[in-house]
């Protein structure tokens, strides 16, 4: 079995950092592909593609810091967060299908936006690890 | 599924954040396996068992 030189804690907050990083540099590039076409340079297109292959390109690296934290995690960890992302991917079928079919019966004059349903997988997620971690940790010692 | 962990830990002093580190997880599983709560994985529990000097069986007990 492959040891790390690093301590368990080291490995979490070196990873954590990592994500930290690549999860800024992603909403800044988000920003700046957003702002960027009517704020720095008025609507030219070849800037925009470059704006947004960059945000596409820190965005795969945003995952793979994601993969690398999570493969970082001990056994528990990882365990809470396979259940949180199933409750995040169930619950966002379920609710944004009912959603759909709810907004096309004509029962919900609502505006939808991509925004909602990441602010909503966000909650989900969110909610999700801090039940379970509650949970796990109710009559915790030490 | 039963174990004497924290018995094993009492035993040779050591407090939770030093078994997790010994055992490189967090305090948390340390807790959750003392607690019944979670049962941990071949390898971990190996490992457990290398560091005490025990068996598996020793350690943890199936429930049935």
């Amino acid at each position: 079995m492959k040891k790390s030189a690093l301590t368990f804690e080291q490995r979490n907050k070196k990873n954590n950092l990592n994500l930290a990083k690549w999860t800024s540099a992603w909403v800044i590039t988000l920003a700046i592909a957003s702002f960027g076409p009517h704020i720095l340079w008025q609507e030219d297109a070849l800037f925009s593609m470059v704006a947004i292959a960059i945000n596409v390109v820190v965005g795969i690296m945003m995952i793979m810091a994601n993969k690398r934290q999570i493969k970082g995690m001990d056994e528990l960890q990882q365990r809470l967060h396979l259940n949180a992302m199933a409750i995040t991917l169930g619950a966002s079928l379920v609710f944004g299908l009912a959603y759909s079919v709810v907004q096309s019966s004509g029962l919900l004059q609502f505006k939808e936006d991509i925004s909602h349903l990441v602010l909503f997988m966000g909650l989900t997620y969110l909610i999700s690890v801090l039940v379970m971690n509650k949970q796990l940790n109710d009559g915790d010692e030490e | 599924m039963k174990n004497r962990l924290k018995v094993l830990r009492a035993e040779h002093n050591f407090t939770q954040a030093k078994l997790a580190e010994l055992l490189d997880v967090s305090r948390q599983t340390i807790n959750a396996i003392e607690k019944g709560k979670f049962d941990p994985s071949l390898p971990l529990a190996f490992k457990a068992a290398r560091l005490f000097n025990l068996t598996i069986e020793d350690i943890f007990q199936d429930e049935e």
